[in-house]
């Protein structure tokens, strides 16, 4: 699979390329990192026509092996200044590796008008003019894909907020389960440097021919294959997953205050009967909503779920703990209900739900509505898609919402919100948070907030080990398939490498493996100093240093110079 | 394969709660508060107990006031007490209330904060270990495993929500077993406690987190179970009876809280939430149609458990062996002398409610193999078409 799409939006080409010799050992995050760092001047306006939007698949895209089919998407970051990548699962990655197209990249940016990107069966790029669809939501525009190309195709579009630019926006694709466009690539707002390029949607339709997959060996990559779903078949959070999705991270999180309460207080959750885990699966059961479903086709874990009301109607699907977390638990909200009608509005319009919660967040630390206030954190979400004069400063992000409020205690990392972990009481995350180049994440390398993580020891090691890691992972794979590596890492970490070997050839060694981790942040880090980042930016907000935890009375209590250490290249 | 044992130090045999003086000497014990009710104190159980403690210089702090289903009132009652006169351990002697009221005080005692926030499910807040204080536990019925196990139930009396405190920390330090006390046990009681216990062994084999070392224990509980029950019923005082019967209690609740407990239970709670009907017997009604349901889930330990009731197993499909092992079952549940469908759902206009609520039950979310609404409901009416 060798086919890279260039799009060039200021002349309305499309053009096919062939994956450069030396991207070839990079996927999904890592892709994303190289187009960038070769193509893109870090200094660029994101919402300009320098700067380019990037869509990659993963090493292993189309080979079968476990939640290999995650798709990226890469670009300047309107919220962050610095480099993004966002990825989710969906049924694209599936279908565009079906196509044989490793990578799409969106460049230049047209006078006026919108546009459509459409792959045919027969693999023909299309650019085609949208504008009746300016303004349609998610699920709409979706639906009238289906109508137009059939029930099979991926889509990976944009709402109303990745067209007006807002940097709370995300780019959503469709669900394998459901074929709803409820996965996000959520973080970063680079559903306005899609909606910036004019490109409202890219829509494919299945190959009618599948494309050859190259295999150095492909018995041995088999073989591999078949070892590593047996280690992920007999891991225990792996069954956990299954049975309560993300929101098994409720579980772990609410009893050690790594949950997030009342704008990141670091206060022990008082409504986890209402919005915990107990909760959520039980109302899943009650209502026979599904669950213990894949997001993308044949993934083994399938800790995706739908969400019903309670006459059973679909609301939304992909629930996830972040959601619940931000919305729920950080802004007093104790009802599931509500939470998911923001989130379904949220798919629709293309917001991002962790950016939205930690902006309703300060809001309610700002007196603009009472904590708990599930109407009125409704009726601010419907202000953002109306438009108005607030809306549009809450759409801008949590970080200019509270300076806007005048707000003291902002939980944001490079202009990025902070997702479901409070930084005192997990600390790993939190050193992920301050040092990571893509901003407060939780893809970048969390340690769970389990029991003892309040504590400082070996927590600016751990956040090294774990950021690596993932970072390697993004290269092909979903985190949750990644767990075995960080617990029985010796033993499936050396099935990786097998693969590795099958499907590329050559000698391969643990050493190598995680190189492709190190390299793509030693390229994330190249950019953003470039953009202008120093060490100064690779700090929390002064309250979490200030202010204990009530909860556990830690702060968190790192120098700038053990910071320095966890990514010091 | 993951599991965590937080196991007890179990001492089992005729007469061993004589020893409690001595046990508690060992674990530095120099005020201890007893927790019982008067109905234990009336058939004569408690004061050799307490006369022990005494003997081994160790000063008694009583609670005689357990209630069933342990109401919050009760422990932050008992709670109370124990902080007051500043004990430095807890003895509880009775059944299955008075042991979670002994779990559910320890930590009212000892953890910061409200006790509320340590009670849930999954969301309960941690338990920090060092702070509890050494636990011990005298049975007097055989069946709850409280004794043993790591988890309490205790009710919410402001809503009637009964709720589960389940961590490792409240695990009771030790246990001491002693047949003889379950002698005094009526034949109802003896009943119903038992099938708890064989509801306990029978889900452990299958429930979501079984390993081959519980299944063994779980077979052998059953096995005894089948065998003694009948005889520690139909005579109080058969002692070879009393003692296999606390063995595969105490044995039968680590098969089923490790391997944890599915179906049967989820229904079984349900089913008390609604007609108040005891918990052994809600929780054995609908274990034979489990047993069914369960049996290419689990065909080899169907085949083991049918034979033990005299199905014939050798080269039958394993669909008819388990239909014969649900009837060879609800033989069993009834050759007791159980009650029958009016004493259990007096009204089957209740059985929807019933359904909803078992949807809701932890035991439903773990189920390895999960039955739709209807086939719930299907359970439901074949076991009282059964029993009516």
């Amino acid at each position: 699979m060798k086919k890279v799409l260039r799009i060039n939006m200021t002349t309305g080409t499309v053009a096919w390329e062939t994956l450069k010799d030396d991207y070839k050992l990079f996927g999904n995050r890592g892709l994303v990192a190289k187009v960038l760092t070769d193509e893109v001047d870090p200094t660029c306006d994101p919402l300009g026509a320098e700067n380019k939007l990037v869509f990659a698949l993963g090493m292993l895209a189309g080979t079968g092996f476990p939640t290999a089919n995650r798709i990226s998407v890469g670009t300047k970051s309107p919220l962050t200044k610095g480099i993004k990548e966002s990825n989710a699962g969906g049924n694209i990655g599936a279908i565009l590796a079906r196509q044989g197209i490793k990578m799409i990249i969106v460049e230049g940016k047209p006078e006026s008008g919108m546009y459509i990107l459409n792959i045919t069966a027969d693999g023909e790029a299309n650019l085609v003019k949208a504008d009746e669809y300016k303004g349609l939501g998610t699920y709409d525009l979706v639906s009238k894909m289906k109508a137009d190309h059939g029930d099979k195709i991926a889509v990976a579009c944009i709402g109303g907020a990745g067209e007006r630019g807002y940097s709370n926006s995300t780019i959503q694709v469709t669900d394998f389960a459901t074929g709803h466009p409820s996965r996000s690539l959520a973080r970063g707002g680079v559903g306005s440097v899609m909606g910036s390029k004019g490109l409202k949607a890219i829509v494919i339709e299945p190959a009618k021919n599948k494309a050859e997959i190259e295999y150095a060996d492909k018995e041995k990559f088999m073989k591999a294959l078949r070892a590593y779903l047996e280690v992920l078949d007999r891991n225990a959070a792996m069954r956990a997953l299954k049975k309560f999705g993300t929101m098994l991270g409720m579980a772990i999180t609410g009893k050690t205050g790594a949950l997030p309460v009342k704008n990141f207080s670091g206060q022990r959750c008082e409504i986890l009967e209402e919005i915990g885990v107990t909760k959520f699966a039980q109302t899943l059961n009650k209502r026979g909503a599904k669950y213990e479903i894949p997001c993308q086709p044949g993934c083994p874990i399938s800790c995706h779920n739908t969400w019903v009301d309670k006459d059973g109607n679909y609301v939304t699907s992909g629930f996830e703990y972040e959601t619940i977390a931000l919305i729920g638990s950080n802004c007093d909200i104790k009802d599931l209900d509500l939470i998911a009608d923001i989130e379904r509005m949220c798919d629709d319009f293309g917001i991002d739900t962790i950016e939205l919660g930690a902006t309703i967040g300060v809001c309610m630390e700002g007196g603009k509505l009472p904590w708990g206030d599930g109407e009125k954190a409704l009726a601010l979400v419907k202000e953002i898609i109306d438009d108005t004069e607030f809306g549009r400063i809450m759409a801008s992000g949590c970080q200019t919402t509270g300076e806007y409020l005048g707000v003291k205690r902002i939980p944001c990392v490079k202009g990025q919100a902070m997702p479901g972990y409070d930084p005192r009481n997990s600390k790993g995350t939190g050193v992920g948070y301050a040092t990571s180049p893509q901003g407060a994440d939780h893809t970048v390398g969390t340690t769970s907030g389990s029991a003892g993580d309040f504590k400082k020891v070996g927590r600016t090691q751990m956040s090294q080990k774990v950021q690596v890691l993932y970072a390697l992972a993004d290269n092909f794979f979903c985190h949750f398939a990644a767990l075995p590596l960080a617990s029985t890492h010796k033993f499936g970490v050396m099935h990786i490498v097998e693969a590795m070997a099958g499907k590329f050839g050559g000698e391969w060694n643990v050493d190598k493996l995680f190189g492709i981790g190190l390299q793509t942040l030693i390229m994330e880090k190249k950019f953003n100093r470039g953009a202008g980042f120093t060490a100064k930016d690779d700090r929390l907000p002064q309250f979490f240093y200030d202010e204990p935890s009530p909860m556990t009375g830690a702060t968190f209590d790192f120098t700038d110079e053990e910071l320095a250490q966890v990514l010091p290249f | 394969m993951n599991f965590i044992f937080p196991l007890t130090k179990i001492v089992f045999g005729d007469g061993v709660s004589s020893q409690i003086g001595t046990n508690l000497l060992a674990l530095g014990a120099k005020k201890t508060l007893c927790i019982y009710d008067k109905g234990i104190k009336d058939v004569g159980i408690v004061d050799p107990i307490v006369e022990a403690i005494q003997l081994a210089g160790i000063e008694v702090v009583h609670f005689d006031n357990v209630q069933v289903s342990v109401p919050y009132s009760t422990v932050f009652e008992c709670a109370d007490i124990g902080k007051a006169a500043g004990v430095d351990s807890i003895v509880a002697v009775g059944g299955g209330s008075a042991m979670d009221t002994g779990k559910a005080v320890n930590v009212a005692m000892t953890q910061p904060g409200k006790f509320e926030q340590y009670v849930g499910l999954l969301d309960a807040g941690v338990l920090y270990g060092p702070l509890m204080k050494p636990y011990i536990c005298i049975p007097t019925t055989a069946g709850t495993g409280s004794e043993v196990s790591n988890v309490a139930v205790v009710m919410d009396e402001k809503t009637g929500i009964k709720k589960a405190l389940p961590q490792a920390e409240v695990t009771p330090t030790m246990a001491l077993v002693d047949p003889v006390l379950h002698t005094k046990m009526p034949p109802g009681l003896t009943a119903s406690t038992g099938l708890d216990a064989l509801a306990h062994a029978i889900e452990g084999i299958g429930g979501m987190k079984r390993n081959p070392m519980l299944t063994a224990w779980g077979l052998e509980c059953v096995d005894r179970i089948f065998k003694y029950l009948p005889r520690a019923i139909a005579n109080g005082w058969d002692l070879e009876a009393r003692e296999n019967m606390a063995m595969a209690a105490t044995f039968g609740i680590l098969v089923g809280s490790y391997g944890v407990f599915h179906l049967p239970h989820a229904m079984g709670h349900s089913i008390e939430a609604v007609t108040h009907c005891p918990h052994g017997i809600t929780c054995a009604f609908t274990l034979p149609e489990v047993c069914e349901w369960y049996a290419d889930e689990i065909p080899e330990e169907t085949k083991k458990m049918a034979a033990m009731l005299g199905v014939e197993t050798n080269g039958r499909p394993i669909a008819d062996i388990g239909k014969d092992f649900k009837d060879a079952l609800r033989k069993f549940y009834l050759d007791l002398g159980s009650p029958k469908a009016d004493k259990i759902i007096p009204n089957p206009a209740d059985i929807p409610q019933i359904v909803e609520l078992s949807m809701g039950e932890f035991g439903y979310m773990t189920a390895s193999k999960k039955p739709t609404k209807a086939q719930l409901t299907g359970m439901i009416e074949s076991a009282l078409e059964s029993l009516s």
